[in-house]
C-alpha cells in the first residue's frame, strides 16, 4: 500500500513495506499490530471480566450500591463444595446429563455418517436438510418441544391413541430423559458432519487392500474406519462434552430447571443464583467452578486436535 | 459406504439389492424424522385456531388461519423485536469481521500459535462466567437495554468464531503467492487487503453468516443485557409466562425466529457446513 504518496520529499517505494526493508518494522512485528486490535477487545470482552469475576467470588455481596463487598476469602467456595445440597444436585444432573447426550448424539451421529457416506438419490437433501437443526434457534425449537411434551401436547395424545396412556414427560421422573431426547436430536447432525468429513479425509488404500483380501463391510468398518475414526469422534465427542455443560437455552424454555429442581443444570443454577437471588459472589464462585471444568474439558480438545 | 469404494463383492441378485435399499432409505426416514419434526410441526401448529389446536388427536389436515400472525406483529410489534435482532447481529458481525479479519491473516501467516490456541479456548468458555461483571458494567452505565450492550456481548461470541475460522481460510493460500506480491513492492496490508481477502471471500461470507446465526439465536446475553430492547428469542420465550399459554401463537414466534436464520443460511451449503465442523460450538 502506498499510502504515505502524499508525504513529500520521500522515494515513492515509502510505506510499511519499505519500512521493512529498511529494518525498521519486520513483517512478523507489523502483523502483531494486525492483531493488536483484536485482542484489545477480547481482553476487554472476556479476560477483565474473568478476573472481576474471579475477585468477586473473593467477596461476599447482593450487588448493592450501599453495603460493601465482604472479603471472605474462599468461604464461597467452601460453602459451594462442602455445604451446598444444591450445587450437589445440580452438579450430579449435568454430569447426568452430559453423559447421555454426549454418549447418544456420538453413537446416533456416528451411526448416520456412516449410513450417509455413499452416493445414493437424494444425498445431497439429505445432507442439506440435516443443517436445519444446527442453525435453528434452540429457544424456538424448545418451545415446539414443550408443546410436544406437554400433559397434553402432541406425544400424550399419540400414547394415548396407541394405548399406552399419558405421561407426565416434564415430570420429575422424566424430564432429564425428555431434556436428553430434544438435546440429542440438536446434536446428532453436528456429530454426523463432523464424522463425515472425517471419513472424506481418510486415505482409500486401507480399504481397497482389505476389500481385495475379501473383507466384508462390516469387517471394513470395524477394523479400518473405525480405527482410523478415532481422533476425529474424540474431538466430536468433547465438543459436545462441552456444549452439553453448558445447555441452558433447551432447559430454561423446557422446565425452568423443575419441577423443584429436577433439572436445575449448574448452568441453570448459576444463573439463579446470579440473576434471581443477585448473590453476586456466591454466584461468582460457582460460575468459576464451571469455569475450570470447561476450561479442562477444552484443553482436552487442544490435545486432541494437535494429535488428530 | 466405504465398501463402495472398489467394491468386488459378487453381485446380488436384483430381489435381493432392492430390500437393501428400502431397508436403506427406512433407516434414514427412521434417523432424520424426528430430528426434523419439530420445525414442520411448529408450523403446522401456528396457523391453526386456539380451539384446533385443543383437538386431541390433532387435525392433520385443517384450514390455515394467519391469525396468530396478525396478532404477533400486531398486538406484540414483533417486527421491532425481529429489526432489533437484525440491527444487533449486523453489527456485531461487521465488528467482529472489522477486528477479526486482519487478526486472522496475521495468525495464519506468520503462525501466532498460541494466539490461536487462546482464541479457540475463548470461543469454548461459558459465557455465563462474563455475564455478571458485563450486567454490573452496564447497570453502572446505565446501558442495560440498549443496543450497544447486546452488540458488546454478541461481539465476545462473533469476535472469536470469526478470527478462529478465518485463520484456516487464510492458511489455504500458498505462500509463494505472498512472495511474488512483495516482489511487486506489495505491503503486508495491501497484500491482505488487495490479494488475500478477495481470494478467500467466499469462504468469509459464510463465517460471516454463522456469526450472525449465532447472534441471531444467542438468549441468555439477550435476556440478561436487552432489557426493554426484546431480541427475537426473548420475545418467543416471553409468550410463555403469559396466563394462559396461547400455543398457537407461541408457536408463530418460534416461526418468524428461527425460520429466517434456516432459510437465509441453507444457500451457504458446503461452505457453512465446513465452518459448522471446524469451530461450532455455543458461545
Amino acid at each position: 500500500m502506498h499510502s504515505t504518496a502524499a508525504r513529500p520529499s520521500q522515494d515513492p517505494h515509502e510505506g510499511a513495506w519499505s519500512a521493512v526493508r529498511s529494518g525498521r518494522l519486520r513483517p512478523r512485528q507489523q502483523g502483531f499490530l494486525l492483531t493488536l486490535p483484536a485482542i484489545i477487545a477480547l481482553v476487554f470482552l472476556i479476560g477483565f471480566p474473568i478476573l472481576y469475576t474471579v475477585w468477586l467470588s473473593l467477596h461476599e455481596w447482593y450487588g448493592s450500591r450501599t453495603l460493601a463487598m465482604d472479603w471472605v476469602g474462599l468461604a464461597n467456595y467452601a460453602d459451594l463444595i462442602l455445604r451446598d445440597s444444591n450445587f450437589h444436585r445440580s452438579f450430579l444432573i449435568t454430569v447426568t446429563f452430559t453423559f447421555f447426550t454426549v454418549t447418544l448424539s456420538v453413537m446416533i451421529g456416528l451411526g448416520l455418517a456412516l449410513l450417509l457416506n455413499s452416493e445414493f438419490v437424494g444425498h445431497g437433501l439429505v445432507r442439506t436438510l440435516l443443517m436445519i437443526p444446527i442453525v435453528s434457534t434452540p429457544v424456538a425449537v424448545s418451545l415446539t418441544w414443550k408443546y410436544i411434551l406437554n400433559y397434553d401436547g402432541l406425544l400424550n395424545s399419540v400414547t394415548h391413541i396407541l394405548g399406552l396412556g399419558k405421561q407426565a414427560w416434564l415430570g420429575t421422573q422424566l424430564v432429564i430423559p425428555s431434556l436428553i431426547v430434544v438435546d440429542v436430536t440438536r446434536w446428532v447432525p453436528l456429530v454426523m458432519l463432523i464424522i463425515l468429513a472425517g471419513l472424506a479425509s481418510l486415505e482409500t488404500e486401507p480399504f481397497e487392500a482389505a476389500t481385495v483380501d475379501g473383507a466384508s463391510s462390516l469387517q471394513l468398518i470395524r477394523y479400518i474406519t473405525l480405527p482410523l475414526l478415532r481422533p476425529h469422534i474424540g474431538v466430536a465427542a468433547l465438543l459436545r462434552l462441552i456444549d452439553a455443560i453448558k445447555t441452558f437455552d433447551e432447559v430454561m424454555v423446557i422446565s425452568e430447571g423443575g419441577p423443584a429442581g429436577a433439572s436445575e443444570t449448574l448452568y441453570l443454577y448459576g444463573y439463579k443464583v446470579a440473576f434471581s437471588f443477585m448473590t453476586f459472589g456466591y454466584a461468582s464462585a460457582l460460575l468459576i467452578v464451571l469455569f475450570l471444568i470447561v476450561l479442562v474439558a477444552s484443553m482436552l480438545v487442544l490435545r486432541l486436535r494437535r494429535a488428530a | 459406504m466405504m465398501a463402495a469404494r472398489g467394491d468386488v463383492r459378487p453381485r446380488h441378485s436384483h430381489r435381493w439389492r432392492w430390500l437393501q435399499r428400502v431397508a436403506f432409505y427406512a433407516t434414514v426416514v427412521a434417523v432424520v424424522a424426528p430430528i426434523l419434526f419439530p420445525y414442520y410441526w411448529m408450523l403446522v401448529v401456528s396457523l391453526k385456531t386456539p380451539i384446533q389446536n385443543l383437538a386431541s388427536p390433532p387435525a392433520l389436515i385443517f384450514p390455515p388461519t394467519p391469525m396468530n400472525y396478525v396478532e404477533l406483529f400486531g398486538q406484540n410489534k414483533m417486527l421491532q423485536v425481529l429489526s432489533n435482532s437484525l440491527i444487533v447481529g449486523l453489527a456485531s458481525t461487521l465488528l467482529g469481521l472489522v477486528l477479526g479479519l486482519p487478526a486472522a491473516f496475521a495468525i495464519a501467516r506468520f503462525r501466532f500459535d498460541t494466539l490461536g490456541v487462546l482464541i479457540l479456548l475463548a470461543r469454548m468458555l461459558p459465557g455465563i462466567a462474563m455475564l455478571v461483571p458485563w450486567y454490573l458494567m452496564f447497570v453502572q452505565l446505565q446501558l442495560v437495554g440498549t443496543h450497544g450492550a447486546l452488540v458488546f456481548s454478541h461481539l465476545s461470541v462473533s469476535l472469536p468464531l470469526i478470527i478462529w475460522l478465518s485463520i484456516g481460510f487464510f492458511e489455504g493460500l500458498p505462500s509463494e503467492l505472498m512472495d511474488a506480491a512483495v516482489v511487486d513492492g506489495c505491503s503486508l496490508v495491501g497484500y491482505f487487503w488487495r490479494v488475500a481477502l478477495p481470494l478467500v471471500r467466499p469462504a468469509i461470507a459464510a463465517s460471516a453468516m454463522l456469526a450472525f446465526i449465532y447472534s441471531w439465536n444467542n438468549f441468555l446475553y439477550s435476556l440478561i443485557l436487552g432489557g426493554t430492547i426484546k431480541m427475537a428469542p426473548v420475545a418467543a420465550y416471553n409468550m410463555i409466562s403469559s396466563y394462559d399459554i396461547n400455543w398457537g401463537g407461541m408457536m408463530a414466534a418460534a416461526v418468524v425466529t428461527t425460520w429466517p436464520v434456516i432459510l437465509l443460511s441453507l444457500p451457504f451449503g458446503q461452505n457453512l457446513v465446513r465452518g459448522l465442523v471446524s469451530g461450532a460450538v455455543k458461545g
